[in-house]
């Protein structure tokens, strides 16, 4: 059951992220959609799931798409994992922790993705990407984070019992 | 031995980042071509991204559409004199190369320098925004090879017009292919001004801007100037059409001539492109 939902979470967010968000950027900016998706896995599932999913979109995305292997795989996976640690200690209820996390998310990705471009001599300016991308981007992300962890806390949380007709 | 046991966690993580960490190191240097895990991944998931994009397009195309019903009578009348001034400004070209037998020669020439084109869709764009690539359903079997430059085209009676260069090919697979267009900030290309024949180096902007330099100071630039692929250095081909430019910012400290360019395409609306196999 597990797998099955990963496997189909991995496939609807790789259809989803490459070809329809491309025509929905607000500013020529998208969301990040895999982030989300691994945040809101690792709340409900913890560390494993939510490093592992982590893992494997990182890796899809990074074989189809860009010539350096792993960059993306590493971001997620420790997205993943760093959530996931959080799991025990938090309400699932409120929705005020996904668009919490999903702030805190981007930030994250973002940066650390500037450190391994740096690293891999690529002259990028990252006072100029925060200004036109990271901004909006983060709007986006804790937009669209809300409707994502819904879906999510619809397949892990249990049904409540309900005594009578409604 | 009981300290490994009691952080097996822990280092299953560290050994997770070193891998990837190595990863990246090794896959960070040009690489001569895919390895076989990576060709079979991308040859499954090219069918699925073919299937949804196509269906992207069409909904985003019935869009668009509505939002333009509004538009179009006033198009169409502008149009139409477009056409009539068009067919006035060919008609002069026309008697300029019946003329003229040099000129005849130079289009003979032109005719014959058609290049192998290959007509590819696109699949699936990289999400995230930090670069501009997508994947094409083209690959080896038809012919492409890394290095090849890809660009927009249209069709008219079985003869491609070639609008303008989209970008490279950097990987290659079995029936797919990997390719960075111009906005990307990894991407230089070196140009050449139709009109001065000055040449210099743009690169994409991490905001979507295109900007560059030319490598002559002095050089006689102004707004609307068109640019074409020079073709230094090998990376593209020569004598493409990229675009033209915005805007020049002289800045007389670095003793430089900046230029933004506006390109041909419009790069959030790619669905087909065609590749030129040397």
């Amino acid at each position: 059951m597990v797998i099955l939902i990963l496997v189909l979470v991995v496939l609807v967010n790789l259809i989803l992220q490459t070809t329809i968000f491309p025509y929905i950027s607000v500013f020529g900016v998208e969301p990040n959609l895999a982030l989300l998706a691994v945040i809101s896995m690792a709340i409900f599932k913890g560390r494993f799931y939510g490093s592992f999913l982590g893992l494997t979109l990182g890796i899809i995305q990074d074989i189809l798409f860009s010539p350096v292997l792993g960059v993306n795989s590493f971001i997620l996976f420790f997205a993943g994992y760093l959530v996931g640690l959080l799991e025990s200690k938090i309400i699932k209820d409120n929705l005020f922790i996904p668009i919490l996390l999903s702030i805190l998310g981007t930030i994250y990705y973002n940066f650390t993705y500037y450190i391994f471009m740096f690293f891999l001599s690529k002259n990028i300016s990252f006072i100029s990407f925060t200004r036109h991308v990271l901004l909006i981007e983060t709007i986006y992300n804790c937009v669209l984070a809300i409707p994502i962890y819904k879906i999510f806390s619809k397949i892990y949380v249990a049904p409540k019992i309900r005594f009578g007709s409604k | 031995m009981s300290f490994f046991k009691r952080n097996k966690e822990r280092m299953m993580v560290a050994l997770v980042a070193i891998i990837l960490i190595i990863l990246i190191g090794v896959t960070s240097s040009e690489r001569m071509a895919l390895t076989k895990f990576e060709i079979i991944l991308g040859n499954i998931l090219t069918p699925i991204g073919k299937v949804s994009i196509t269906i992207s397009e069409r909904i985003s195309d019935f869009f668009s559409g509505i939002k333009n019903i509004v538009n179009l009578k006033e198009e169409n009348e502008m149009l139409k004199k477009q056409v009539s001034l068009l067919e006035e400004e060919n008609r002069n070209y026309l008697n300029i190369i019946g003329k003229t037998d040099y000129l005849r020669n130079e289009l003979r020439l032109l005719e014959n320098t058609k290049y192998n084109l290959i007509e590819a869709q696109v699949t699936g764009k990289e999400p995230g925004n930090w670069f501009n690539r997508f994947t094409i359903d083209k690959g080896l079997k038809d012919g492409v090879e890394k290095g090849n430059t890809v660009v927009q085209g249209i069709q008219i009676d079985q003869n491609t017009v070639i609008e303008g260069i989209v970008g490279r090919v950097v990987d290659v697979g079995d029936n797919w292919a990997k390719v960075v267009s111009i906005v990307d900030e990894d991407n230089r290309i070196a140009f050449k001004i139709i009109r001065t024949q000055d040449g210099g180096i743009i690169s994409g902007n991490v905001d979507g801007r295109i900007t560059g330099y030319l490598f002559d100071d002095k050089a006689d630039v102004i707004k609307g100037d068109k640019l074409f692929t020079s073709g230094l250095g090998g990376a593209f081909v020569k004598d493409i059409y990229i675009g033209e430019i915005e805007s020049v910012i002289s800045d007389d400290n670095d003793l430089m001539k900046i230029i933004e360019i506006k390109p041909a395409i419009d790069f959030k609306k790619i669905y087909k492109v065609f590749i030129i196999s040397d």
